[in-house]
Parts: structure tokens; C-alpha cells; sequence
């Protein structure tokens, strides 16, 4: 059994029809979706960063009360 | 009002005392301090290493390739949502403070319970992971007992630094984010010059699975945890964040860019490692498919360079965790939301540290680990040691991850309701992006909620199921209509600032 499982999991013999089709998938578009993957996280991560930096600056300069109530200084 | 901080807003202390409580905490900790402790704590040599097994098994190559990017992906919503919160509500208590303006004091009790369970779980967690890793490494027979004794030693030189020092640690924590980035560019070098390599496609193309009775899609899912438990512990930051200067600026920039740059070099080192596989079926077999990979290509004198390396950085994650619970139990004792409050509300004079609270935490993560050993000793054919151990870094992902979750969708209530509104934004705030952020972040703590509770890890559901039933039955019967959610420590400004006083006499 055991020794089945590695050669299911070595692609060697598919174990059913859809590990099979997922698999052929992956092997085909993987490297596709992994470069926009990471293109997305690197964007992502940026636009993220950025947004929240220049809300800090516009904050500098309009200074906001908190919501608790507190006064404006 | 005090004069304006470069964050745009009011002095620390000034907002400290808009929320009524006073400056109790020593506040020493920079910018690079702050971020360097949930770097720490994020510890992408502790959490990518040691579950690198579990990752390879369930999915091959493809869980470090894509698995790894696509949950660091989601975490960034995740930490940028926390973000905004943490700044506009500057206390130690964090998300259970922010649960309970947000929704009330049921919401802060039930967030701050299930903060406290994923924190002392992480530190269990973390800190036995590294006395298994140390123990062989100081030459000790490998038996429970051991581990145990290692154990108890790792937590006691985790107190004793948190109880003499905010300083001390801080200190530490800022060296353990450049060891943290020395330690990955050790591994990624080492390899890049010295191993055999894989082509680039392998990491996005090889799929693997020991899992052969569910489709290949869900294996790779049930991988994810080895992201998904490295980036847990953020939330330090925002624990810290009466110690931290410039604090509503500082803190939220550390919780976003301490996971960014934890993915970044996380994805680094994985990549590299995972290229340098030599023969998958026996690397996933192995005890430790990660210092497996390093012996093959490199010799086991590496191999054991490298587990000193992880093994320092585990012990530096722990430190990190252990003043991050230890702030939370402060704060949550402070507003009388523990029993025997008082005592673990106490502040050190001599150090400014909250010591009770150091130490509860390190006895409560002692305990927990104990009393696991202590079931399987009384119930040895029932129970295995190795596969309740494992629940307990999934206890700790998921009960982390709803305490961040709640805050997140009661914010969004709030929203809806109009209580929250621009104003409400601290100087760290994501402007119109706020809501669909937040409602990413969300729905994905409830899809991994549901995912790390699922075949085969069902044993965590149990656990978690039944402790969450346990504290719901405690609310009832116990707390419901006494606690009050948090608690001014004074009502006017002169009362904090003779607190404060007090404390420097």
C-alpha cells in the first residue's frame, strides 16, 4: 500500500481519473500561474503599502479627532 | 494636549489617556524594535522549517511554489485590516479592546480568550518544537522527559528576560530580525553555490501528494497550514504598542511590513530549498524533510549547521511570544476580565514590566504541553503523543486567527451601521480600500478556519470545539453581566498622570 502511495504521489500511477486531470493541470499552467501569483502578491503588497502611506501624510496634515471624542488639538 | 508626534496625531501618552488608561508601561521601544518583534515572532525559521514536512507531504513542490505566495497573499489583508485598527486604538490590549468598542464586552471577553488560547498554544508550541530540536543537539537521550526538563528551561529563560526588561528584549528582538535575515541568507547562499538544483518550473509545475483518498486540489489546501501557521503572532506588535513610540504610526507599519518582508524571505528560502530536492519521495519521508534536504546536498555537517541556526531562531521566536501574551494577559487583567485580576495586573516598579503576567504565561504554556503528556500516560492506547501534538499549532492558527477575525467583522458592522467613520481612522488607515480589504481579510479566516478543521485534522475541530464550548458555558454561568469590557483606570487626566507618578516614585 505504502509503496502505491509514493508511486500515486510520484505521478508514476494515478490513483483516480480526477488526481490524474489536476495534475496534467499544474504540470501544464503551472509555471503561468505561479509568476502571476507572485506578480499579484508583489502589486498587492505595494498599492497596500502605498495607500496606507499616503493617508499617513494627508493624516500629518489634517490631524483627525479620535473617535472616541477626544478634542482636536 | 501635548504637542504633535510626527505620526500627525497627539502624543503617546495623550491618546493613551483619551482611552483612560495611564502610562504604566515603559515606553522604549523605536520603530525597528516594534516590527523586529513580530518579524520575531513570524519567525519564517521556525514556522516554514518545522512544518516544511507537512507542506511537502500534502502537496509537493507546489505548496512552496504557489502555496506559499497565495497565502501571503491573503495575510496582507489580513495585517493591513489589523493595521487600521491598531492605529486608531492604540492599547495593549488590541484586539480584545478593539473587539469590545467595536462590539461590546461579550465580543472583548470571547476575543480575548481566544487570543490568550492561540498565544499560549503558539508558545507551547514553539517552545517544545525547539526543545525536541535541542535536546539531540546537546547530546540528551530523546525521551519525553527530556524534552520536558529542555523545555521548562527554554520557558524559564523566556520569563526571566520578558520580567527584567522591556529593554533587554528589545534588544534581543532587534538582533533576532537581522539573525532571522542572516539565517535565510546562509541557507539561500549555501544552496545556490553549493547544491544541485532543480529547474524553476519544478516549484510551480511537480505535484505530489501522500495523500491518495482525496483529490490532489484538497491535499494541496490541507498544505496551506504551513503558511498559514508561520504567519501567526503579528498581532505582538499591537500588544506592545503602549511600549512603542510614535505608536500609532510605528506599529501599524510593523504588523504590514513584518509580514510582507516575512514573505519575501520566506518565499526566498523555500524556493531554494525546495529546489534542491534530490529525490522527493525519500525527502517526504523523512523525520525532518527540511534538514534532510541540507544533509543530502550539502553533508550532515551542514545539516547540523543548519539546525543550530533554527534551533536559535525558534528560541527567539519564544522570547517574542512570551512578551506578547504576557501583555495581553496585562491588559485583559486590567480590566478585571481574568480571575485574580489584580494580581496579574501588577506592574513591576523596579522594572516596569507587567511580571505577573510574564510568568503566568510561561506557567500556563508549561502546563499545556504537561498535561497533553500527562493524558497519553493515562490513556496510552487511546491517545499518540505525535498526533495530539500537531493539534496544538492548529489550535493555535485558528484560535489566533478568529481573535483577529472579530474585530475585523465587527469593524465592518460598524461601518454599515455608520458608527464607524473616517474620523474614527487612526493616521494608518487604507481611506476607501478599508471595506473590501476587510471583507477579504474575513472571509478568508473563515475559509481557513473551516479548512484547518477538516480531514485529517479533525482532532483539532474536537479540541477546539470543546474548548470553545467550555468557555461559552464559563461566559454564561460566570461572567455575563459582570465584565464590563474595558475599564478607565482613572476619570479625569490628573488622577492618570498621579498614577503615573506612583509608579516613577
Amino acid at each position: 500500500m505504502r509503496t502505491r502511495m509514493r508511486r500515486v504521489a510520484d505521478g508514476r500511477e494515478r490513483g483516480t481519473r480526477k488526481i490524474y486531470r489536476q495534475m496534467i493541470f499544474m504540470e501544464r499552467y503551472g509555471l503561468i500561474i505561479g509568476m502571476a501569483l507572485l506578480l499579484s502578491v508583489s502589486i498587492c503588497a505595494y498599492l497596500l503599502a502605498r495607500q496606507a502611506a499616503r493617508n499617513v501624510k494627508r493624516f500629518r496634515e489634517d490631524q483627525h479627532e479620535s473617535f472616541l471624542g477626544g478634542k482636536k488639538p | 494636549m501635548s504637542r504633535p508626534d510626527r505620526g500627525g496625531g497627539t502624543s503617546d501618552k495623550a491618546v493613551l489617556h483619551r482611552f483612560g488608561y495611564a502610562q504604566e508601561l515603559l515606553r522604549d521601544m523605536g520603530g525597528f524594535s516594534n516590527f523586529a518583534i513580530s518579524f520575531s515572532i513570524i519567525s519564517i525559521l521556525t514556522g516554514a522549517v518545522t512544518l516544511y514536512g507537512v507542506g511537502l507531504n500534502a502537496g509537493g513542490p507546489l505548496v512552496m511554489g504557489i502555496g506559499w505566495p497565495l497565502v501571503t497573499f491573503f495575510v496582507l489583508f489580513v495585517a493591513a485590516a489589523m493595521a487600521e485598527l491598531a492605529s486608531a486604538i492604540p492599547t495593549s490590549g488590541a484586539l480584545y479592546h478593539w473587539a469590545s468598542f467595536l462590539g461590546g464586552p461579550a465580543w472583548g471577553w470571547l476575543t480575548a480568550w481566544l487570543n490568550l488560547i492561540g498565544l499560549i498554544a503558539a508558545i507551547a508550541g514553539i517552545d517544545y518544537g525547539c526543545a525536541q530540536f535541542l535536546t539531540p543537539l546537546l547530546g540528551l537521550p530523546e525521551t519525553p522527559a527530556n524534552f520536558t526538563v529542555v523545555f521548562g528551561v527554554l520557558l524559564l529563560s523566556h520569563a526571566v528576560l520578558n520580567h527584567i526588561g522591556i529593554r533587554t528584549v528589545a534588544r534581543l528582538n532587534d538582533f533576532s530580525a537581522w539573525y532571522h535575515v542572516a539565517g535565510v541568507a546562509i541557507v539561500v547562499l549555501a544552496l545556490a553555490f553549493f547544491a544541485p538544483k532543480q529547474p524553476v518550473a519544478y516549484l510551480f509545475t511537480k505535484t505530489f501528494t501522500t495523500v491518495t483518498d482525496k483529490p490532489y486540489w484538497f491535499a494541496f489546501l490541507g498544505g496551506l497550514l504551513q503558511a498559514q501557521w508561520t504567519y501567526t503572532g503579528y498581532d505582538a506588535l499591537a500588544h506592545t504598542i503602549e511600549e512603542t513610540h510614535n505608536a500609532r504610526v510605528s506599529a501599524p507599519w510593523g504588523i504590514y511590513l513584518s509580514v510582507a518582508i516575512s514573505g519575501f524571505f520566506g518565499y526566498l528560502m523555500l524556493a531554494f530549498v525546495t529546489l534542491a530536492v534530490k529525490d522527493l519521495g525519500a525527502t517526504s519521508a523523512a523525520a525532518n524533510p527540511f534538514i534532510y534536504i541540507f544533509e543530502q546536498a550539502l553533508g550532515s555537517t551542514f545539516g547540523r549547521v543548519v539546525l543550530w541556526i533554527v534551533t536559535l531562531a525558534m528560541w527567539f521566536c519564544g522570547l517574542s511570544c512570551v512578551t506578547s501574551t504576557s501583555r495581553m494577559i496585562f491588559a485583559f487583567a486590567r480590566d478585571r476580565g481574568l480571575p485574580l485580576s489584580a494580581r496579574w495586573a501588577r506592574v513591576s516598579k523596579r522594572w516596569r514590566t507587567p511580571a505577573a503576567a510574564v510568568w503566568l504565561a510561561a506557567a500556563l504554556s508549561f502546563f499545556l504541553p504537561c498535561l497533553i503528556l500527562g493524558l497519553v500516560a493515562l490513556f496510552p492506547r487511546r491517545l499518540d503523543f505525535s498526533r495530539l501534538y500537531p493539534a496544538v499549532t492548529g489550535i493555535s492558527t485558528i484560535g489566533l486567527y478568529l481573535s483577529y477575525g472579530i474585530p475585523l467583522l465587527l469593524k465592518l458592522r460598524a461601518i454599515r451601521r455608520g458608527v464607524w467613520t473616517e474620523r474614527a481612522n487612526g493616521p494608518w488607515n487604507l481611506g476607501n480600500w478599508s471595506v473590501p480589504v476587510n471583507v477579504v481579510a474575513v472571509i478568508w479566516i473563515a475559509f481557513i478556519t473551516v479548512l484547518f478543521v477538516l480531514p485529517p485534522n479533525e482532532l483539532t475541530g474536537c479540541v477546539f470545539a470543546g474548548t470553545l464550548g467550555v468557555m461559552l458555558a464559563f461566559y454564561f454561568l460566570r461572567v455575563r453581566g459582570r465584565f464590563r469590557g474595558p475599564l478607565r483606570q482613572a476619570k479625569s487626566q490628573e488622577d492618570l498622570l498621579l498614577l503615573e507618578q506612583e509608579l516613577e516614585k
